[in-house]
């Protein structure tokens, strides 16, 4: 597919998400999205896997913001929806300890010069040294002062960014994992479809019903189900009901959190199969979180794989699938089962052991390999996975472990 | 495989470790019966690993918690016998049933986290069992625990032995589990859904762990799990459940090659393969009520080969091969002849597999 000229509906720039729990000695900072960039372009699905607790959720609910981001920004539909003051703040924290250092240098520098003085008689040449100092000094908390007033700016800027765009965030729908607890049990199911379009304002109760009734019967379910309870539903009509509340406001973008992991197998087929149609049928992006590596290769155009809240790799699903460079992806995907005993009985498992290699000096950064196939990794890392993508021999990756059963 | 036996101790094949025989169990709820087994039977190979399939509902967890005389207080065993070392355990008091329970079957389940005491420190957890039925003392059981995490690959075991649920991760929880329920040493392990709640890395290390240990202890494994890729991995023998009975029973590689039954053929399709595009062939409706039973197959309203006998008789096991029993009326000599349509998944599977 041509990326080049397609629309970018979402895009993340550094984003990170730090929780913080306790004060002082006590406080625990938890790193849960750690410098995440990505694009979405209009019309595809893409795809976030990892384990539990890599931040693939976390990304989810940052983007619709649930969260509040810590650093980074986030653009949505070419505007900025969110944008994290950490960097700001820690800038302008810099700089003010840059100034201090520098009046403790000039001090003591004045100090050394009038000491110097006592053996030089000439007292002109003494003050215009402190002052040539002096003026060094101001010139420098200038320069710093202004730095700070650029940041204060940016972060004026930044909060007000943050505040709620209604009608832009309007555009965004979110499907949740769980189809029991994400509904509310004492609303209808009318009410719980019509909620957002009433949050956004639209008042004409006809127009309500009727959205509701289109948004029913596109989901597979009947206009009669409009009065009942979710109690009265299958997890799998629940789950529908969430799909079809997450339709009624025509969002431009859907953040699917694990759509189907809480239905039964043979209930999750029937979701996908849904959520492939209405995606072709409304031209929709779809955000996919998910931990199924098979039912991801089958539903996403391009997938991002997370790893304790980094990206480690972004591809297409036929290039990861088909070249996996990461070692991580390469663990991953030798995990997942297959419906096949005689391949399951001989197949050998990789496991990722990440503390078998330290970054001291080169950090890892998330670089291009091949077209649309980017890869974090230090400099000697990218260099291995270009030769391996090249088909040229490459040494064992250190980090990886074979185990045969 | 179906033979009625009224005795309470019956002679058993020297290579059958359990013998489930027409093991039917119901609820008692406000709104009913709710009629979770009805009437499987099954025979347990020693040293095999048997895999229950199917989705939630189809009372395949049931059947785990009779084996192990943990059913909810509501339940209503309504027939049946569960025979263990040639006497039946329905028939087992309470006095007698603690004895069986834990040191000669072991159960672990789903959650980590939930079949852990979150207050109590893991060692105690694991040395309890220990120390009041095998009559240890402390050091005698912490030396053995030790020795147990050591087994189930907790890096660190004495350390780790003072520390509490939460500071294990679940992988680790779950091999704590795995720990306590092998510290009696027992002759058959009931995993009851072990890695749905884990990831697929540690999804792998743990089905790797209890191959492993099944291996080394000689041990008889009945693993309950929805995840046809799961039971590939594991099983030796494979039964289909659905609605409260066992619809297909076999082994792995007929089950998975050659599935006679078409809610086998509809799970097998309904699997994404990882490389297949276009629409994936979903299993339409939802599993029956089981508070209403329905009359003839229970799959029949979902199943697209359905004919009218399924609707009007339920359809006895038909045997393929000596191993492999169907209960499908597509297997009667009259039926018509429908070609199995997941014969070209494993042509699918196979084609993954070269690429990957």
């Amino acid at each position: 597919m041509n990326y080049e000229n397609r629309e970018i509906v979402l895009s993340l720039k550094n984003v990170r998400q730090y929780f913080s729990s306790g004060f002082g000695k006590r406080k625990i900072v938890v790193k849960a999205v750690h410098n995440v960039s990505f694009d979405v372009y209009k019309g595809e699905v893409f795809g976030l896997v990892g384990e539990s607790g890599c931040g693939k959720t976390t990304t989810g609910r940052s983007i619709i913001k649930l969260y509040n981001i810590t650093d980074g920004e986030i653009f949505f539909n070419g505007v900025r929806i969110s944008a994290g003051i950490r960097s700001n703040v820690q800038r302008i924290k810099d700089a003010r300890k840059a100034i201090k250092m520098k009046k403790a240098e000039t001090k003591a520098l004045i100090a050394d010069i009038k000491t110097d003085s006592a053996a030089q008689s000439d007292n002109d040449i003494v003050n215009r040294d402190v002052e040539k100092v002096q003026e060094d000094l101001n010139k420098f908390i200038a320069e710093q002062e202004e730095i700070i007033q650029k940041e204060r700016q940016e972060i004026r800027e930044k909060k007000k960014d943050n505040k709620l765009n209604k009608k832009l965030m309007s555009k965004m729908a979110m499907i949740f994992q769980d189809p029991i607890d994400s509904l509310n049990p004492r609303m209808t199911v009318r009410e719980i479809i019509s909620e957002g379009m009433i949050i956004h304002g639209i008042k004409n109760k006809e127009y309500i019903d009727q959205k509701v009734k289109e948004a029913l019967r596109l989901v597979g379910l009947v206009e009669e189900h409009a009065t009942r309870y979710p109690h009265e539903f299958s997890g799998g009509q629940r789950q529908r009901i969430g799909i079809a509340r997450a339709l009624v406001i025509n969002p431009d973008l859907i953040i699917a959190d694990e759509p189907i992991s809480a239905l039964d197998v043979s209930i999750q087929a029937q979701v996908i199969n849904l959520l492939n149609d209405l995606r072709k049928q409304f031209n929709l992006t779809i955000l996919f979180i998910a931990h199924n590596l098979s039912v991801v290769k089958y539903f996403c155009d391009r997938i991002g794989v997370m790893y304790y809240g980094r990206l480690v790799e972004i591809a297409s699903a036929d290039e990861l699938f088909a070249h996996p460079l990461h070692p991580y992806t390469k663990s991953l995907l030798s995990a997942v089962p297959l419906p096949d005993p005689e391949y399951e009985k001989t197949r050998k498992r990789l496991y990722y052991v990440p503390h078998l290699r330290e970054y001291t000096e080169d950090k890892p950064k998330m670089v291009e390999v091949s077209p649309g196939h980017f890869v974090l990794g230090s400099k000697d890392e990218i260099q291995r996975y270009r030769d391996e993508l090249a088909g040229k021999p490459v040494p064992p990756d250190p980090t990886l472990i074979e185990i045969t059963e | 495989m179906m033979q009625e036996t009224r005795q309470d101790r019956i002679e058993m094949p020297e290579d059958v470790i359990l013998r489930v025989d027409n093991l039917t169990v119901s609820f008692r709820t406000p709104s009913g019966l709710v009629r979770a087994v009805r009437g499987i039977s099954f025979d347990l190979k020693r040293n095999e690993t048997l895999c229950i399939v199917g989705e939630s509902g189809s009372g395949k967890s049931v059947t785990g918690r009779s084996i192990m005389g943990i059913l909810a207080g509501n339940a209503i065993i309504d027939a049946g016998h569960i025979y263990y070392d040639g006497q039946d355990l329905l028939k087992l008091k309470e006095a007698d049933f603690y004895k069986i329970r834990g040191s000669r079957i072991g159960m672990i389940f789903q959650d980590p986290l939930s079949s852990l005491n979150p207050i109590m420190k893991v060692g105690k957890q694991l040395t309890e069992a220990l120390i009041l039925k095998n009559k240890m003392t402390k050091a005698e059981a912490k030396k053995r625990a030790i020795e147990l995490m050591h087994e189930v690959g907790i890096p660190e075991p004495e350390k780790r032995f003072n520390q509490y649920p939460f500071q294990f991760s679940g992988g680790m929880r779950q091999r704590i589990v795995i720990a306590i329920a092998l510290s009696m040493e027992p002759e058959i392990l009931i995993c009851d859904e072990p890695t749905t709640a884990l990831d697929v890395t540690i999804q792998a290390q743990i089905l790797d762990l209890i191959n492993k240990l099944k291996r080394e202890k000689n041990l008889t494994v009945i693993f309950i799990t929805h995840d046809l890729g799961v039971v590939a991995n594991m099983a030796d023998r494979v039964a289909v459940m659905y609605a409260g009975k066992i619809v297909e029973y076999g082994k792995t590689e007929e089950i998975f090659y050659d599935p006679k039954h078409p809610y086998t053929w509809a799970l097998l399709e309904s699997m994404p393969a990882l490389k297949q595009k276009g629409q994936l062939r979903a299993i339409p409706g939802t599993p029956p009520n089981m508070l209403f039973p329905p009359k003839g197959d229970a799959f029949a309203p979902r199943n697209k080969y359905a004919m009218k006998i399924d609707f009007e008789k339920e359809p006895p096991f038909f045997k393929v091969t000596d191993t492999h029993y169907a209960a499908t009326w597509l297997l009667h000599p009259n039926a018509p002849k429908i070609e199995s349509p997941v014969k070209d998944l494993v042509r699918r599977v196979r084609g993954e597999k070269d690429e990957l």
